[in-house]
């Protein structure tokens, strides 16, 4: 399989590149597009469409291409990938809980390939991711390779949208079926985040939205441990790049996972989660590591390195939250990645990760790197 | 013309120093490699100041709950030093209490004790008295019988009976005060046994009656054997002296419960009414004085029960009779 990736500033630069690509002799069949809210999505529809390219994509907050972090544009993978090996499914919540959305996804999966494996992107800000990957495996039935992201809108917090040729949503979900005995999908997703301060319990939840910290007004807990403003609009626009940094560690079934806050409602003082937790779970807040994390990131990945040495083509998932606790620096991460395979990378910064922790098993997760390698057997 | 972009500007800078376009190109580059490292270090410092800002929050959070944790703390010390101070009062109220019931007890042992002691001895000493009106009266109708006229002798009579009813009188009273002498140890007895010598004590009654006594198998106890048997023949005596026309049957019959023997003695005969429940373990309570006895056989039972923990009580016979409860401690 072969693989193009490129950044475009404008939509009608998709359409140069693709011919470039043309020119260069590759024949895309699909196109993965992460894309700045700035862009029309309309617009780069009809451009693929036009191209009978399969489109998959997703907003961002933020985008990756190979060992470049960018802002305000869109990055492109374009593939080469027979029609057998793949299946592109984007679906509307509609009436339908995330639960059951996920659930039948799952079984179309299941039904569209033996050995399936699923690149999933997630739209909408307040879904609780929670139930996306469990309604998936639900479906299929069993632990597959199963990676994707939450779009992300540069930090709106108000829509994120996936899409597909024929379908844009901001409350639904686009899938990237993959038959695995065509294409090997391997994978990691890692953290680093460091648990600080005492333990809490979950004394008040709805969903994911947060109420109640060990009997007090969850955001106001939240705010005395990560900054005190007394100043509205500070206050509200501080929430919004803090809050993800600073995310719920929970210990569940002997491994951790993390649950950013995402949203904040200064009125009845609660925190909306990326997903959801449990009543009376008890949980320690958790703070960005030192910048030497950043090189331990890399490192954790050589293995995989190892394992797979030469894939196709490489995408990221990384945490808005890791993008604001580690700045400019990040790069150095997304270049230590880059550097391993030096094969066509993009990936975006997203509201949440969906990836195999160390241990093999498929969670949802925040502040992680979830990278993915696809390689044609 | 002028131009606001900041890294066209540094382009015409650096090409106003009149380097060669090579050194100028590499001056560019090197420039914004430090630029870039200049915003990576402001990032740092930037981070670092936040980390700190929330290391001082975790700090006065801490410092907070502590001093939360303070107050309470003081203030369960204040409760449990109130809750100390009532439990004090308490305590030294229920000391004295605890002293002023022993001495009571103490007391009331001593009073006890000085009672049957003066019971025995009196009874004891009543008799002495009591055999030489017995015998000199006695003596006095043998030997005068033909001297005395038909009122004299009669008087005579009566005189020998009221001595012999007030030593049977003092006879029970001193039995009746002999049962509680405690400091007898209680035996491991095999109670069939026990009321086999009972019932063979009232052998001359129980034939003259014609009465039939049933008893079903009884148990093996400790307890004081002649209390016992004492126990028994009182009941079995007071069913064949209480009879009806028909011949008196009594029916002896034990049952185990939890923590003690439960036992039953009925009878056939003219039954007591239940307003005399009570009254009938009294000492010398008569309900039928054209019978004899002194009133002093069921006050023997009940002492003879209490002796061993247990308690009595009787109950009417729905088809008529009696039926006396007793119970004795395993």
């Amino acid at each position: 399989m072969q693989s193009i990736s490129f950044a475009v500033s404008n939509h009608q630069e998709f359409q140069e590149n693709i011919q470039k690509a043309r020119e260069n002799g590759l024949n895309p069949t699909l196109a993965i597009v992460f894309a700045s809210t700035d862009f029309e999505i309309e617009a780069i529809q009809k451009v693929f469409t036009e191209n009978k390219i399969d489109l998959f994509g997703c907003t961002t907050a933020g985008e990756i291409l190979d060992k470049q972090v960018l802002d305000q544009s869109a990055v492109c993978l374009l593939l080469d990938l027979k029609k057998s090996a793949y299946k592109l499914l984007a679906t509307d919540h509609g009436g339908h809980s995330v639960y059951k959305t996920s659930f039948l996804l799952g079984q179309e999966a299941k039904k569209s390939f033996s050995e399936p494996g699923i690149l999933l992107l997630s739209g909408g800000v307040a879904v609780n991711a929670d139930e996306i990957v469990m309604g998936v495996k639900d479906g299929v039935g069993r632990e597959i390779p199963f990676y994707g992201g939450q779009a992300g809108d540069d930090l709106h917090l108000k829509e994120t949208v996936v899409f597909s040729n024929n379908l844009k949503t901001s409350n639904g979900l686009a899938c990237l079926f993959l038959d695995t005995e065509i294409v090997e999908i391997k994978g990691m997703a890692t953290s680093g985040w460091e648990a600080i301060g005492g333990e809490n319990t979950v004394t008040e939840v709805v969903g994911n939205v947060l109420h109640g910290i060990n009997d007090e007004p969850a955001l106001d807990v939240f705010l005395k441990h990560f900054g005190f403003f007394d100043n509205t609009e500070i206050r509200g626009s501080a929430i919004t790049s803090l809050s993800a940094q600073y995310p719920l560690q929970i210990v569940k079934d002997g491994y951790t996972v993390l649950r950013s806050p995402v949203l904040a409602d200064f009125d009845n003082r609660t925190l909306t989660l990326s997903t959801g937790v449990e009543m009376g779970q008890k949980f320690r807040f958790s703070i960005a590591p030192g910048f030497e994390v950043l090189e331990k990131t890399v490192a954790e990945f050589s293995h995989l390195q190892q394992q797979t040495p030469n894939p196709d083509a490489v995408i990221l998932f990384s945490c808005k939250g890791r993008h604001a606790a580690f700045g400019p620096l990040l790069e150095e991460e997304i270049d230590g990645l880059y550097n391993h395979w030096n094969t066509p990378m993009i990936g975006f910064f997203s509201y949440g990760e969906i990836g195999n922790t160390p241990s093999g098993v498929c969670e949802f997760h925040n502040e992680t790197c979830s990278l993915v390698l696809l390689r044609e057997k | 013309m002028s131009n606001d972009n900041p890294t066209e500007k540094l382009k015409l800078k650096i090409e106003a120093l009149g380097l060669s376009p090579a050194a100028q190109n590499d001056l560019f580059l090197e420039i914004n490699l430090v630029e870039k490292q200049i915003v990576k270090l402001d990032f740092k410092s930037l981070r670092s100041a936040k980390d700190k800002e929330i290391a001082v929050n975790l700090l006065n959070t801490s410092l907070e709950n502590l001093e939360k944790n303070n107050r309470e703390l003081l203030l369960k010390n204040e409760e449990i030093e109130q809750k100390n101070l009532e439990l004090s009062a308490q305590k030294t109220q229920i000391e004295a209490s605890a002293q002023k019931l022993e001495a009571n007890l103490r007391e009331l042992t001593h009073s006890y004790e000085a009672l049957e002691q003066f019971s025995y001895i009196a009874s004891h000493d009543l008799k002495t008295p009591l055999r030489n009106i017995a015998g000199y009266s006695q003596l006095l109708k043998r030997r005068y019988e033909n001297q005395l006229d038909g009122q004299a002798l009669e008087f005579l009579n009566f005189i020998v009976d009221g001595v012999k009813q007030m030593h049977e009188i003092i006879s029970d009273v001193q039995e009746y005060s002999q049962m509680s002498i405690r400091n007898l140890q209680p035996v491991l007895s095999d109670l069939n046994s026990l009321v086999e010598k009972s019932l063979k004590n009232l052998a001359e009654e129980i034939e003259e009656s014609g009465a039939v006594v049933k008893i079903t198998p009884l148990p093996t106890l400790s307890v004081h054997p002649s209390g016992i048997i004492q126990l028994f023949q009182n009941l079995v005596s007071n069913a064949i002296k209480f009879k009806t026309d028909q011949p008196p049957i009594v029916e002896i019959f034990a049952e185990k419960k939890q923590k003690h023997w439960h036992f039953q003695v009925s009878d056939n005969g003219c039954g007591i009414e239940k307003t005399f429940n009570q009254k009938i373990f009294q000492p010398f309570q008569r309900l039928q004085t054209t019978l004899p006895g002194k009133g002093m056989g069921l006050a023997i039972c009940k002492k003879v029960v209490q002796l061993h923990h247990g308690e009595i009580w009787h109950e009417p016979r729905t088809e008529g009779g009696s039926v006396f409860h007793f119970t004795i401690a395993e």
